[in-house]
């Protein structure tokens, strides 16, 4: 098990070197700089050359990435916001990355909380009414984006119902609207999958002798059946990690949540190369750590997996 | 893009590599039994007719007379005449106007036409160098292998909107002639760039499979061509796998479109387009709630329609499948 | 979600006239106050600071000390209700003067810093920290005399020198001003040192006379030149502050200045706040405390205003629909006006632009309605502008005849151009960038003007920001909607600079701004002489004439003079205004 950390760990730094070159060499493909922006719309081309050359940016790109990647190794340096007061990369981070992190965590709660009970009660009565309308209400959730459900939640709970803000990230009552428009659509793939794999579990031989042994239906779902099928379940919520983070970029835009992902967007359309690079490389960093993570779970969890490594 | 690939893989739900190519009649038989299926592939259609003759629908503008559909929507087409906008509707612009005086259900189906146009451009981008690049690793050496898979990495390594953004950002900052097409250009070369990994890493594990196979094998030692094996026995057999995944990308690029174009890296105002729609009504979200409503309906029931139609070609390719 | 106390304070300041009361502020994690309480307070990272263009990227590393504030705290404003509360609208870009050069974070600092001179209500230049001064003859020497006893947050008297050092401070290469160029280049010796000349380590043309005399000398006659003083690249900057944080401004205790506030506490994403200074020269200003949160969502600042949390907000056309639905919002609308012209410019030397012909031009200029533009467009709420230079009240008042709107002659115009009807005529692409929405807006209606009017297809492009403006500066663009604001009020700011033909004035490039290829011999005279000449009133005239004849041959065709919507709450009392902006609020009170 060990050995097979490592070793994604190992597989994990050229990685991320890849990610941070290809960040950093799409940024720098654009045919205007951020001298453009810093410079501002009165400035001659003279003072955008020396901008540049004050800025080092005037240098061959292979030696502003040496110098990027080296500040980094040696001194923890991740350079300095151009947009924002010249905060160091690093602090935005150290800022931003909590405000990201508990929404993606209340997401994840919220999904369980709802997709978890939605899924086993339409595994237990498959082929009801109500199986058809969750699992219709399933395609429905997963169709519905987060463009859409943020503002229209918005229109009914904040402006039609003024019951929650519109915006911002002050108090719990925040960040119910971001959670809600972040995590439904986890929610929806978790009731899907909860159904599967307690279906599966339902069908299995040991299900149908423990009620041959006379435990009533109840007691033996309470007592195989939910607990097995909800250890793959598990491993969805890694999974879906990596979409909730990609959500969070939109969500957070949507409701002014100050993370990583808000942070990411704006800098991109200042072009706040030292920002959109660090950030880059974080979610970068999370990903990995996160399938790693993952992979690790599933291998606790179902000891064939440990074997066959090559998921897609 | 990650957000909506709705094809959570079951616990024992990999696509089989040796999925029997039913014969059309059946699967078309298949899909039919699915209401949700006909119900959005009806959805879909017309939608693409609407698409395809926005022109026409939208023929013939305000102060002529009304001989169209609705009112015409271009440039020359705001409506000067009312003191206050956004107007609400009237017999004239029968969704009501935004605040320039634009025609809304103009915009919708010309807004149509920008999503479905982008999907399907970005899905065939996606398709070749997915198919493709898959094959070569697939089908090649174990370095080829090693490099895709390592590329890939790097790809997933990443949220795929992170990249089509700083690409279409990139784009959109170069001098290049941007009338809306071009314009679109940028953005739909950017979400090809970033949709074809999972396609290539689908397509490189079937054809791993397949080539294992005994006719191909066989096949092979009697000298057939590989190109030949390709076309005649590994395209024939990926198809289905390729067009299920196929259908469920084209949800996903028309919401990474509306995505993108909602944070203002998309289509660009005044080009009419869902997300940019969205991204505009929210400020007349308190006053004017129909201008948010309606473009959100049209995104929300489009993707959901291909997420349906992409599920019932799975069920109909796949029977194997089928809970 | 966690509450989590604030760090003590480190160091008395010298700001502890006001008992800055410590609180618990709530935060968003508990890792982001963590974040700043692990903040490093090493020595100075002098590399970052070194003229080395192939040494480090980016300024300095945050972790090599220098980049925190142990001593940043925000002051409960609860205590008192004399705390004005209005958002900032997007992170403060810088909190050096040297660097700035946004708006919104210039009405920031300008509360913070002052220069020799400042801009009054009345849009006349008036002494700041400069008690008076004297002009040579020739108008190339000034002499200022230095406010006496004003001290910095560290109690120190402001002399003479502080002014060189800041002038200095902002011409030193390595500082990057991006506006040193802009305002300081007509110093003597200015030049040199922005572009880093070898051997030139000071501006020759910034003299100390005595401890309370400053003497700048010019490379050449300028009128209007003294505006330039009361730009924030000119106000003064504290030495032993900058020094302590490794030449950077950067934080609360660097950004020290002698402006009628002080910065109190400032954390990113967050909020700011500025404590007035009860030393201020002219007297401590009638508010206790500015308070900013950072709000970069303009639905939320209104929400906010609604709410009643804060006192006044900025507004744009688009929110008018709203405002004036609203019963309780729309007496609070307020507009002030702005010394900034919105235009669509006609590009003769763009590639095969048909704009040489001036019936074309003014083809265009008769088609365009600027009325309804502004009608649908802004909601009414613009000048509708008949010039190029904006009304400068006790300066100059534009006096040109426009263009009227007459959609009949513009088509005959175009037809003895060759294009009857819009036949033949080429598709030009119109510019404009894409960040603010008002102005898409209003490409859009023009476009559907020229097509009604004209006949004419033309190809809307919105263009990111700084992909804009180099292509507007390459002249490449037939067809643009922008905007010049005054740098300071003067004609020549928007006449000679925008409008004149020559490109080389004194071997550098002087005018590269006339981003339309508008030439006429006639116009250049005229300006050359209102450039050079003494007599304020003769000035004044040539300009006119000047503009009469740019109008007439529409270059340019001005759409409307700029306006800042704001909502006041009534109880906002005394807010001084000028062409450029808010004052300093010295004078402002919040009446519950």
């Amino acid at each position: 098990m060990l050995n097979i950390i490592l070793k994604r760990l190992g597989l994990a730094i050229p990685t991320l070197i890849a990610v941070s070159m290809l960040v950093f060499v799409v940024a720098h493909l654009a045919p205007s700089s951020p001298v453009d922006i810093i410079a501002g719309e009165k400035a001659t081309p003279e003072q955008k050359a020396r901008l540049a050359h004050e800025y080092g940016l005037d240098r061959p790109l292979p030696v502003q990435y040496g110098s990027y990647l080296w500040n980094i190794v040696a001194h923890g340096d991740f350079g300095r916001s151009f947009s924002r007061s010249q905060q160091p990369v690093s602090e935005m981070i150290k800022n931003d990355f909590p405000v990201t992190a508990q929404l993606a965590l209340q997401a994840i709660l919220f999904a369980l909380i709802i997709g978890l009970p939605v899924g086993v009660f339409a595994a237990l009565y498959h082929n009801s009414w109500f199986d058809r309308l969750a699992m219709s209400g399933v395609v429905a959730m997963v169709s519905v984006p987060s463009i859409v459900l943020g503002p229209v939640l918005v229109l009914f709970f904040a402006v039609r119902h003024p019951i929650l803000p519109v915006s911002g990230w002050d108090s719990p009552k925040y960040t119910i609207l971001p959670t809600i428009a972040l995590g439904s659509r986890t929610a929806a793939l978790m009731a899907r999958f909860m159904r599967a794999s307690l279906l599966d579990v339902l069908r299995q031989d040991y299900m149908r002798t423990a009620i041959a042994k006379g435990l009533s239906k109840g007691q033996a779902v309470w007592r195989h059946a939910i607990k097995n099928s909800f250890l793959p379940v598990l491993t969805v919520i890694g999974n879906s990690f990596g979409a909730l983070l990609t959500g969070s970029f939109i969500v957070e835009t949507i409701f002014q949540v100050p993370g990583i992902g808000y942070t990411s967007i704006d800098s991109i359309s200042k072009r706040d190369y030292a920002v959109i690079q660090g950030m880059a490389l974080l979610v970068a960093l999370i990903f990995t750590v996160v399938n790693i993570a993952v992979d690790v779970l599933y291998g606790v969890i179902d000891p064939r997996v440990r074997s066959q490594e090559a998921r897609a | 893009m990650t957000e909506n690939t709705t094809s959570v893989s079951l616990p024992d739900d990999h696509v089989s590599a040796s999925a029997p190519t039913s014969p059309a009649k059946d699967v078309l038989r298949r899909l039919l039994r699915n209401p949700a299926a006909v119900l959005s592939g009806i959805y879909v259609i017309t939608l693409v007719l609407v698409a395809l003759t926005a022109p026409l629908l939208a023929r013939n503008g305000h102060g002529t007379g009304m001989n169209g559909l609705i009112s015409h929507w271009n440039f020359d087409d705001i409506d000067t005449h009312y003191s206050s906008l956004p107007a609400p509707p009237d017999s004239i612009h029968r969704l009501g106007t935004d605040n320039l005086g634009q025609d809304i259900l103009c915009r919708l189906i010309y807004g149509a036409r920008v999503s479905l146009s982008v999907a399907v451009l970005v899905v065939l981008i996606e398709a070749f160098i997915g198919v493709s690049l898959g094959l070569f690793a697939g089908y090649g050496s174990g370095i080829r292998d090693l490099l895709l898979m390592r590329i890939t990495d790097v790809m997933f390594a990443f949220p795929d909107i992170l990249l089509a953004l700083l690409v279409v950002a990139v784009l959109r900052s170069g001098n290049h002639p941007l009338p809306p097409l071009l314009n679109m250009g940028g953005l739909i070369f950017a979400l090809g760039v970033v949709a074809w990994p999972g396609l290539a890493r689908l397509v490189r594990g079937q054809a791993l499979a397949l080539r294992e196979k005994e006719y191909i094998e066989a096949a092979r030692a009697s000298g057939v061509k590989d190109t030949a094996i390709i076309w005649r026995h590994l395209l024939p057999n990926l198809l289905s796998p390729i067009i299920v995944s196929i259908t469920q990308d084209a949800a996903g690029v028309i919401l990474a479109e509306a995505t993108l174009s909602f944070l203002g890296l998309g289509v660009p105002a005044p080009y009419p387009s869902w997300g940019r729609m969205i991204e505009d009504a929210i400020g007349f979200k308190d006053t004017y709630p129909l201008l948010l409503i309606a473009p959100c309906l049209m995104l929300a029931l489009t993707v959901m329609a291909f997420n349906f139609l992409g599920d019932a070609l799975r069920d109909a390719l796949d029977p194997r499948l089928r809970q | 979600m966690s509450v989590v106390p604030h760090l003590h304070r480190s160091s008395a300041r010298g700001r502890n006239r006001h008992s800055i009361a410590l609180h618990t502020a709530k935060a968003t994690g508990a890792a982001a106050f963590g974040a700043l309480a692990v903040l490093l307070t090493a020595g100075c990272n002098t590399t970052g600071s070194s003229h080395n263009s192939g040494g480090n990227v980016k300024q300095s590393s945050g972790t090599n000390g220098c980049a925190g504030d142990a001593s940043n705290n925000e002051p409960n404003i609860a205590l008192t209700k004399n705390a004005l509360r209005y958002a900032i609208s997007s992170e403060p870009t810088t909190l050096d003067p040297a660097l700035v050069r946004d708006g919104t974070t210039i009405d920031l600092l300008q509360q913070i810093y002052e220069g020799l001179v400042k801009w009054d209500i009345s849009n006349q230049l008036k002494p700041a920290m400069a008690e008076s001064w004297t002009v040579s003859p020739d108008g190339l020497t000034y002499t200022f005399k230095i406010r006496q006893g004003v001290k910095f947050p560290n109690g120190r008297e402001v002399t003479a020198q502080d002014f060189k050092y800041s002038l200095d401070r902002t011409c030193d290469p390595t500082t990057k001003s991006p506006t040193a160029d802009d305002y300081l280049k007509d110093i003597v010796g200015a030049s040199d040192r922005i572009h880093g000349k070898p051997g030139v380590t000071e501006v020759a043309g910034v003299k100390v006379l005595d401890t309370y005399t400053l003497e700048i000398k010019l490379s050449s006659f300028k009128p209007y030149w003294l505006g330039n003083m009361a730009q924030p690249v000119s106000y003064v900057v504290c030495k032993e502050a900058i020094e302590a944080n490794c030449g950077h401004i950067d934080s609360v205790k660097s950004a020290a200045g002698t402006g009628a506030f002080m910065l109190a506490y400032y954390k990113p994403n967050y909020s700011i706040t500025l404590a007035a200074n009860a030393g201020y020269h002219e007297g401590r200003p009638k508010l206790d405390f500015i308070v900013r949160p950072v709000l970069l969502d303009a639905n939320a600042r209104i929400a906010k205003y609604e709410a009643g949390e804060l006192d006044y907000v900025e507004v744009a056309p688009r929110d008018l629909d709203k405002i004036n639905n609203n019963p309780t919002l729309k007496p609070d609308l307020k507009s002030y006006a702005r010394a900034s012209t919105w235009y669509i410019g006609l590009n003769q030397v763009a590639p095969d632009s048909p704009f040489g012909k001036k019936e074309v031009r003014l083809a265009f200029a008769m088609a365009i309605d600027k009325k309804e533009t502004i009608r649908i467009g802004m909601k009414n709420m613009a000048d509708i502008a008949d010039s190029v230079v904006p009304p400068m009240p006790g300066t100059y008042q534009p006096n040109s005849t426009a263009i009227p709107f007459n959609p009949e002659k513009a088509r005959q115009m175009l037809a003895a151009a060759g294009y009857p009807g819009g036949k033949g005529f080429p598709t030009l692409t119109f510019s404009y960038r894409q960040d603010m929405p008002q102005v898409a807006d209003t490409a859009t209606i023009v476009a559907s003007q020229l097509k009604r009017n004209l006949g004419i297809e033309v190809q809307l492009k919105p263009m990111e920001w700084a992909t804009y403006l180099n292509d507007n500066e390459h002249k490449t663009q037939p067809i643009f909607h922008m905007r010049w604001g005054a740098d300071y009020l003067d004609p020549q700011n928007f006449l000679s600079i925008l409008l004149h033909s020559s490109k080389k004035v004194n071997g550098s490039e002087d005018h590269p701004e006339n981003n339309t290829g508008y030439n006429n011999a006639e116009f250049d005279k005229l300006c050359d002489a209102a450039d050079a000449e003494h007599d304020p009133k003769k000035r004044m005239d040539l300009y006119h004439k000047a503009e009469q004849i740019a109008i007439d041959e529409a270059p340019w065709v001005p759409l409307y003079y700029q306006r800042d919507l704001e909502l006041d709450k009534p109880y906002v009392k005394n807010l001084r205004d000028g062409l450029f902006g808010h004052l300093p609020h010295l004078t402002t009170t919040v009446e519950h």
